[in-house]
C-alpha cells in the first residue's frame, strides 16, 4: 500500500519538484542558449575564408621569378663567367640547357663586345599559376641600360615573358623570351 | 554560473524533506538521470532512497549545466572573434590568379577596355571617345582626355587607324574593389592614305576599381614616372 501511494505521487511529485526547481530551469534554458550560439559560432569558424596556401605559393614564383628574370638580364662583360653561372642557377629545364651548351660562345660574344647590361624591374605579374603542377606564366616590364665600352649608355624598354618551373631550390625559368611587337617594329605607343 | 531565482525544495508538501544522506544514495545518483533513476526506483521500498537521489540531481545538474554553459559561451565566443578575424582579412587579401574566376573576369573586363579604348580610326574618334567615357573613371578620364586630343588632332591629317590588341595581362593585385594589372599590349596604326602600316609594343600597369559590379579603369602607369 505504502508502495501504491508512492507510485501514484511520483509523476506529480516529479513535475512539481521541476517546477520548483527554477535554478535547474534556468541553467538548462542557458545552456541550450550556449549550445546553439556555440554551434553557430564554430560554424561561423569553419565556414571563414583561410589565408589561401595557394596565395604564398603565388607570392613567392612572383618575386623569384622577377629576380630570376633579372639575373637574365644583368651581364657585365668583366663578370662574364660569373654571369653566365647566374643564368644557370636561375633556369631549368630546356633554358638550363640551351645555356649550358651556349655558355663559351655567350662568354666569348660578351666579352667581345664589352658591354654592360643592367635591368630595373617596373613591374611583373603572373599570368598563370599551377600549384600543383608548380608551373606558372610571368610577364615582367623591365628598362634596361646598356653600357657599351665606348659611347654613351643607351636604356630601352623591354617586355619579357617566362613560364616558371618549381625546383627543389625555389622557381626557375624554363623559357624567357622578348614579346615580339608585330611586323617591322616603330613607333611603340604607351597609351 | 548564472543566478537563477533561489532554490527551495521543501515548497510543496507531496515532495519528500530532504533526507540525510545515504551510501544507497550515492549509488544510486550514478544513474543518467533523475527520471532513469526513478524507473529503476519503482520497486523502491522507501521513499527516502529516491528523494534523496533527485535532491543531489537538483544541486549537481544546474552546476555542471552552468560548468558547461560557461565553457561553450567561452568557446563560441572565440570562435566569433577568430571568423571575424579571419573575414577580415580575406577582405582585404590578393585573390589574383587564387581566386580564378574573380581573376578571369577582371582580365576579361582589362583587356576589352584596352582594346576598346586604344582602336580608332581617324573617320570616326568620336566613337572611341564616347566609349572610353564608359570605361574609365577618376584621373584616368583626364589622361585618356589629354592623349586623345592629340589623336583627333593628328589622326585626320594622317588617315590613321588604329587596333590595339592585348597580348599579355597578368593580375597583380585584386582585392574586392579594387585592382592592378600589367597589361602588354601591340598596336598597329594603319595610314589609310599610304596604306602603311606600322606595329607598335606596349606596356603599362592599369589600377581598376569595381563601380556597380564593372571594373573601371582609374590610372594608367606608364611607367615614364
Amino acid at each position: 500500500m505504502a508502495s501504491l501511494t508512492a507510485r501514484l505521487s511520483r509523476p506529480a511529485g516529479a513535475v512539481a519538484s521541476w517546477r520548483q526547481n527554477p535554478l535547474l530551469v534556468t541553467s538548462s534554458a542557458l545552456l541550450a542558449v550556449a549550445v546553439v550560439f556555440a554551434a553557430w559560432a564554430g560554424w561561423s569558424w569553419l565556414s571563414a575564408p583561410r589565408a589561401a596556401a595557394d596565395a604564398v605559393v603565388r607570392d613567392q614564383a612572383l618575386r623569384e621569378g622577377e629576380q630570376a628574370v633579372l639575373n637574365f638580364n644583368t651581364l657585365g662583360y668583366r663578370t662574364v663567367t660569373q654571369g653566365v653561372k647566374l643564368w644557370e642557377q636561375s633556369s631549368t629545364g630546356t633554358l638550363h640547357s640551351e645555356i649550358a651548351a651556349g655558355q663559351s660562345s655567350f662568354e666569348q660574344q660578351i666579352e667581345q663586345a664589352k658591354s654592360t647590361t643592367t635591368a630595373r624591374i617596373l613591374d611583373g605579374a603572373l599570368t598563370a599559376l599551377n600549384t600543383r603542377a608548380g608551373t606558372a606564366s610571368i610577364i615582367v616590364a623591365l628598362q634596361i641600360t646598356v653600357t657599351p665600352a665606348h659611347g654613351a649608355a643607351v636604356t630601352k624598354q623591354s617586355r619579357e615573358e617566362g613560364v616558371l618551373t618549381r625546383t627543389p631550390s625555389g622557381w626557375k625559368l624554363s623559357s624567357l623570351a622578348q614579346v615580339p611587337v608585330g611586323a617591322a617594329s616603330s613607333t611603340g605607343s604607351t597609351g | 554560473m548564472p543566478k537563477g531565482p533561489s532554490f527551495q525544495p521543501a515548497a510543496e508538501p507531496e515532495s519528500p524533506p530532504v533526507p540525510a544522506r545515504t551510501e544507497e544514495a550515492e549509488t544510486e545518483s550514478l544513474g543518467d538521470d533523475a527520471s532513469v533513476a526513478e524507473v529503476e526506483d519503482l520497486n523502491a521500498p522507501d521513499n527516502v532512497r529516491e528523494g534523496g537521489a533527485r535532491t543531489r540531481w537538483h544541486r549537481i545538474l544546474p552546476a555542471a549545466f552552468g560548468a558547461a554553459t560557461i565553457v561553450l559561451g567561452a568557446l563560441g565566443a572565440w570562435a566569433t572573434v577568430a571568423a571575424h578575424d579571419l573575414r577580415a582579412d580575406a577582405a582585404s587579401a590578393n585573390g589574383a590568379l587564387v581566386d580564378a574566376s574573380a581573376t578571369s573576369a577582371l582580365t576579361r573586363a582589362v583587356t576589352s577596355a584596352v582594346n576598346t579604348i586604344f582602336s580608332y580610326s581617324y573617320a570616326d574618334t568620336a566613337r572611341t571617345r564616347a566609349a572610353a567615357q564608359e570605361l574609365l573613371t577618376g584621373p584616368a578620364i583626364r589622361q585618356y582626355d589629354q592623349l586623345f586630343a592629340l589623336v583627333e588632332q593628328e589622326a585626320p591629317k594622317e588617315k590613321l587607324v588604329v587596333t590595339t590588341r592585348v597580348t599579355s595581362i597578368g593580375v597583380e593585385l585584386l582585392t574586392g574593389g579594387r585592382a592592378r594589372v600589367l597589361v602588354f599590349a601591340n598596336q598597329q596604326d594603319t595610314m589609310t592614305g599610304t596604306k602603311k602600316s606600322s606595329y607598335g609594343g606596349a606596356m603599362f600597369a592599369v589600377t581598376t576599381v569595381s563601380q556597380n559590379g564593372t571594373w573601371k579603369i582609374e590610372n594608367i602607369d606608364t611607367f615614364t614616372g
